[in-house]
């Protein structure tokens, strides 16, 4: 049997009374009553946030609702409680960058090299000190000293395949959006949202004469938009001084990380704030937890893995899981 | 060559340890190398037997992974299975099979006091480079004064043990017969070897 | 401040222990040798450790809560000498960047749980190439070729191939070699099958078996599809060291990208397969959260006598010993020996095109360009892409489009090899939000709105409950040795330490892309064949135009074998990687054929989890059982000098 729990909404304390006599229903139906009153309780006691602001708040649930909409196929970011899994994740190692590794020097991706205007970087400290007796180890350009090693970027020439081919290389790998050498920046993750927010409401006036929540949706989704195509820093930029603004953060590199704690604040275990009730995964199809029998429906893996047409099963959450463990046999 | 230059930094406080706690070598389900090697003898010459056999007794419990050590390879048969058994392992043989009844070392504890137990079966014996095989042919037991029970029947499971796949006693069989007996200890283990293999999902 | 503890000096010293240390600690062991295994992680305990905490994607999937902690020690990628290599700051997704296992186990925490040998054509590739197709094609088509045959061929490493699978509960039924025989150099011939019978088939999977076999392959010879190899045990099981193997329980929760620990110990793993059997020796010792900095080399500079690591507390131990075996990750052994002095480092000169030394020299890859020539069409199957199953059974696949299989004369652009082509595996292998989260994208032609808006939410949902599927692939072959790719320490960044992190200089060669331009078209013939509709092939990648980025949890390579399988130095016995097998994880409502191919990467001392390199281990076992006995009888004593 599968523990209560989940989010409940105003009409899911609402029940019709029977008037009936019954007094053992009646009674149930009043234990029952009092424990929806309070799971509210509880639920409302989890509702608040700790780390964003309340600017970031107001900014942020339109942002998220923009993203992921309320619509005509169902619930959207603010009923599925994105932002209270943004804010605790911020809260948190994540948003300590505690897992990440943030030594110096810090070069973003996005800046080209060449011969004529090469990267200058100097070695660490640790490098001085591996100049070996057997052979220095020497790589390109220095090596076993201290002295600065300067990166040029250029060029190469192939001719494999019989076409010959020439390659111009930047000063880095691949910016691919989300890859994990495109975040370099010096700040954890909680002072890059907060950077970023004030940065992307600072845009939000400049392009479209109002705070984010104050515009038409239209203006909403486009001010998104524009994130990604680095709108704030080539249409209406400002110093790069100045604090309100992105400065040296590249705005889609935001924008990647908005759109996808986003949608993982949809779609992760609703254990960590978002998802509520499982909202998410019931859009989606997924099961969570539920490998076919958490609400006793019978079924088993075997069968499911190599059927040819789908079985929706209603999910279950971690906790959920946990507590049936625990009780089971 | 001079010994490398080693920068002496402690430890940093913030990564993370992690609890290690390196299994006993009491808690790790092994079996040993000269009954794993007569076993897959065994599987492979009795893989086509035509009549029903099983490992059973220890040896069919740790190849699911139940902790108990072995000392001797057990198989469950029918009495047709005993001269046929007996015809494939002729070179290995000991004893052959004949009727044997006699009680066994522990006793059943679901009473007050402690029970005998008898078994009854058509045993045959076995040797495989020092590794003991005994066959019991329609193994009834006797528990203290009740009657004996019926010949022990069941549809045996598979196990693969290295190439070879085997037939053991279903361990549910087994679980039922310690729990008649008596022997919590013994469906403790295969509980928690279940519980290894499921972890709650159904 | 920090103490030196020293030790006692034992026979065989592991270095990491995951798949490759697990086979030697525990071959020595059982061989009556003193061991010592050293991790920087813990003993995983599948059952009080993560049983009822790993279904969490975003905890494991991105948190990484059982792995290799980043800040710890990362490393620095860029695709050319010229370019300044950026450090991995983060975990990301998709699963590329946890390459670093953490634990006993290793990588074997984090992978999908595929398998396969590599053919006999792939240890002799640069004879068989040059015999073929002539002695200047393989540098025609490869910059700075540097692709070399291994010591031994594969019927030399045949029977250790059976000791691996024997040892780890690998499940298939053969590689479709038609005849089974030795003689055959297109096709992985076996001795004995595998020990274990494959997982149930997927409906996918069976469309593409009998659509198949009844195929002509480009040899002419009909296809014959062979199960999708597996590590993860199929039925209850009893390996060759006695240690008992759980079969899978297909919750799923296993591969899709996030690649999830076992809580059943069914996913083969050194630490549920060998070690228990080392530890019950009582010849074992295992020592777990100890961080390796150095190897602490003879005054000749050839010999290691000691490692040094730094223990929980900030401790400095010295473990002597009569002989290390380096089972660490790839990158991360290469390292090593950097910092230590041992071996001569590569070193590329790019104004030349020359490399001399070979430590660190010939990284190659195994996985397909994240954008890349690829041929995709429908299939009216539908299924359960929510986790149900696991990350490498249920499907099928053909070795047809392998190796030398097909002659490869007169195709344009030029290529040698070939992929491994599969499809149906389980589609719900393992969950996709959080992979699909990390694959969110801007504005484009095709997604006007990007990731964002209620038209793109739409098209997410019951995307769990797909009533058709996407069939197809990205294939690639072989990503060959060249000059330009290697691995060296990097000059700017550290570990936790203050000692310098691998530096990754990697891209792809063109023979993969090459080779996809004609795979895909092969690859389309049997998706029209199946019934597909909407069959597209995508258009042709052009060389070192989609770089490689990433981390690199398929990169191998580093250190070579030696080329003389009688020479008396380890190094001609010693483990080796260079196992290249590529799938592409099915993402939600989504299967794709799997594509791979096999390289000649070689390296000593093997990459956790490649089926190649599983040989090389018990390959290194023998060489140290010899060694030892040759150390024994020579009475040598190398910490005396």
């Amino acid at each position: 049997m599968a523990a209560a729990g989940g989010a409940l909404t105003a009409s899911m304390v609402e029940i019709p009374l029977f008037t009936g006599q019954n007094s053992s229903l009646q009674s149930q139906l009043s234990n029952s009553n009092s424990q929806l009153a309070n799971l509210k309780k509880q639920l409302d006691m989890m509702t608040g946030l700790v780390s964003l602001s309340i600017t970031e708040q107001a900014l942020l649930e339109p942002v998220v609702e923009t993203i992921i909409p309320t619509d005509s196929t169902g619930v959207g970011a603010k009923e599925a409680g994105v932002i209270y899994f943004i804010d605790r994740q911020l809260a948190s190692e994540y948003g300590l960058s505690g897992n990440m590794f943030m030594d110096a020097p810090h070069v973003p991706p996005n800046i080209p090299a060449s011969s004529s205007n090469p990267l200058q970087v100097n070695p660490s400290l640790a490098w001085a000190f591996l100049k070996l007796p057997s052979g220095a180890y020497s790589p390109a350009g220095g090596g076993g000293s201290a002295n600065p090693i300067s990166y040029s970027g250029g060029s190469q020439t192939f001719t494999a395949g019989g076409t010959p081919f020439t390659v111009n290389y930047g000063i880095t790998a691949s910016p691919r959006v989300g890859s994990g050498i495109n975040y370099q920046y010096p700040m954890n993750m909680r002072e890059f949202w907060r950077v970023s927010l004030a940065a992307l409401q600072t845009y939000s006036n400049r392009a479209y004469g109002g705070n984010f929540q104050t515009l038409s949706s239209d203006n909403q989704l486009q001010t998104l938009k524009d994130l990604w195509t680095n709108a704030p820093k080539t249409k209406t930029p400002i110093p790069a001084d100045d604090l309100t603004g992105f400065s040296n953060i590249q705005p889609s590199d935001f924008a990647y990380e908005l759109t996808f704690m986003t949608w993982a604040g949809f779609l992760m275990d609703p254990i960590y704030g978002g998802n509520r009730n499982m909202v998410g995964w019931d859009y989606v199809g997924f099961n969570g937890v539920n490998f076919g029998n958490a609400y006793g429906e019978g079924l088993s893996q075997k069968t499911l893995m190599v059927a040819s047409s789908p079985t929706k099963l209603k999910p279950a959450s971690l906790a959920q899981y946990q507590q049936q463990a625990a009780g089971g046999a | 060559m001079p010994a490398p230059v080693v920068p002496n930094r402690s430890k940093p406080l913030n990564i993370p340890i992690l609890e290690s706690r390196v299994p006993k070598p009491e808690e790790l389900v092994v079996l040993s190398k000269p009954l794993l090697e007569a076993t897959i003898k065994i599987g492979n010459l009795l893989n086509d037997c035509s009549a029903k056999w099983a490992l059973g007794g220890d040896i069919g419990e740790i190849l699911n992974g139940v902790n108990v050590q072995p000392d001797h390879i057990a198989i469950l048969t029918t009495a047709e299975g005993c001269p046929e058994i007996g015809k494939k392992l002729a070179e290995f043989q000991v004893e052959a099979s004949r009727l044997v009844e006699r009680q066994i070392r522990r006793n059943a504890e679901i009473g007050p006091k402690p029970l005998p137990v008898k078994i009854r079966s058509y045993e045959s014996r076995f040797n495989f480079d020092g590794q003991r095989l005994e066959v019991h042919g329609d193994l009834r037991i006797k528990v203290g004064e009740w009657d004996w029970g019926d010949p022990l029947d069941f549809e045996p499971e598979y196990v693969y043990v290295v190439g070879v796949k085997v037939p053991v006693v279903p361990l549910k069989l087994k679980t039922e017969l310690y729990l008649g007996l008596g022997w919590m200890d013994r469906v403790r283990k295969i509980n928690e070897a279940m519980a290894r293999r499921h972890h709650k999902i159904v | 401040m920090s103490t030196v503890i020293q030790e006692p000096s034992v026979d065989v010293v592991c270095l990491g222990v995951g798949f490759m240390s697990g086979v030697v600690a525990t071959e020595l062991a059982l061989a009556g040798k003193k061991v010592v295994g050293i991790t920087k992680g813990p003993y995983w305990d599948y059952v009080n450790d993560y049983s009822t905490t790993k279904y969490d994607e975003w905890g494991v999937g991105l948190g990484r809560k059982y792995d290799h902690p980043l800040p710890l020690q990362s490393t620095t990628i860029r695709n050319n000498s010229s370019q300044f290599a950026l450090p991995v700051r983060r975990y990301t997704m998709p699963i590329q960047y946890h390459a670093l296992g953490h634990g006993v186990g290793g990588a074997a925490q984090h992978y999908g749980g595929g398998m396969g040998r590599q053919g006999p054509w792939g240890y002799q590739m640069e004879s068989l190439t040059a015999t073929a197709y002539g002695a200047g094609f393989l540098s025609s088509i490869n910059p700075q070729d540097d692709t070399h045959d291994w010591p031994l061929t594969y019927a030399q490493y045949e029977p250790y191939y059976v000791a691996w699978e024997e040892a780890h509960a690998i499940c298939g039924n053969y590689n479709g070699s038609p005849t089974n025989s030795p003689s055959d150099m297109n096709y992985p011939w076996m001795s004995t099958n595998y020990p274990l019978p494959p997982h149930p088939l997927t409906p996918l999977g069976q469309l593409f078996q009998s659509t198949v076999q009844g195929m002509t392959a480009p040899n002419g010879q009909p296809y014959h599809p062979f199960p999708t190899v597996s590590a993860l045990a199929s039925q209850p099981y009893t390996n060759r060291y006695g240690v008992t193997v759980n079969p899978c329980v297909y919750e799923g929760y296993c591969g899709g990208l996030c690649d999830y620990a076992c809580e059943t110990g069914a996913k083969s793993n050194a630490a549920y397969r060998t070690i228990p059997a080392a530890i019950k020796s009582g010849n074992f010792t295992l020592v777990t959260n100890a961080y390796i900095f150095r190897l602490e080399l003879s005054t000749s500079g050839d010999q290691v006598i000691a490692a040094h690591y730094y223990d929980a507390h900030g401790n400095i131990h010295r473990q002597p010993g009569t002989v290390f075996f380096n089972g660490m990750w790839g990158y991360n052994m290469i390292r090593l020996m950097l910092l230590s002095g041992l071996g001569t480092p590569y070193i590329y000169n790019s104004g030349l095109g020359t490399g001399t030394g070979t430590v660190g020299r010939g990284l190659t890859n195994g996985y397909t360009p994240y954008r890349g020539t690829n041929v995709t069409g429908t299939v009216n199957i539908g299924g359960n892409s929510y986790p149900a199953g696991n990350g490498s059974g249920g499907g099928m696949a053909v070795y047809e489009l392998m190796d030398d299989n097909f002659i490869h004369s007169n195709i344009s652009p030029p290529f040698i090899g070939g992929g491994l082509v599969s499809a149906g595996g389980y589609l719900g292998s393992g969950p996709g939000n959080i992979t699909f989260a990390g694959g969110v994208s801007g504005p484009s032609s095709t997604n006007p709105n990007g990731s964002m808006g209620s038209a793109f939410k739409a098209t997410q949902q019951k995307k769990y409950l797909p009533t058709k599927q996407t069939v197809g692939a990205t294939p690639f072959a072989p990503d060959l040795p060249t000059l330009m790719n290697y691995v060296d320490l990097d000059p700017h960044y550290t570990d936790a330490y203050g000692d310098p992190v691998s530096r990754l200089t990697y891209d792809w060669t063109p023979n993969t892309y090459n080779g996809a331009a004609y795979l895909v078209n092969q690859i389309k013939t049997i998706l029209d064949q199946m019934g597909a509709t909407n069959v597209t092939v995508g258009s042709t990648v052009a060389p070192y135009s989609a770089h490689n980025d990433w981390w690199g949890h398929h990169l191998r390579g580093g250190l070579r074998i030696g080329t003389d399988p009688n020479a008396g130095t380890p190094t001609a016995w010693a483990a080796l990687s260079g196992y290249n097998q590529l799938y592409l994880t099915p993402t939600t409502g989504v299967n794709y054929f799997a594509a791979g191919e096999i390289t000649n990467t070689t390296g000593n001392n093997a990459t956790a989890g490649t089926h190649v390199a599983g040989p090389q281990s018990y390959r290194a076992a023998e060489g140290i059982k010899k060694y030892l006995q040759y150390v024994a009888t020579q009475g040598i004593n190398y910490l005396a000098s």
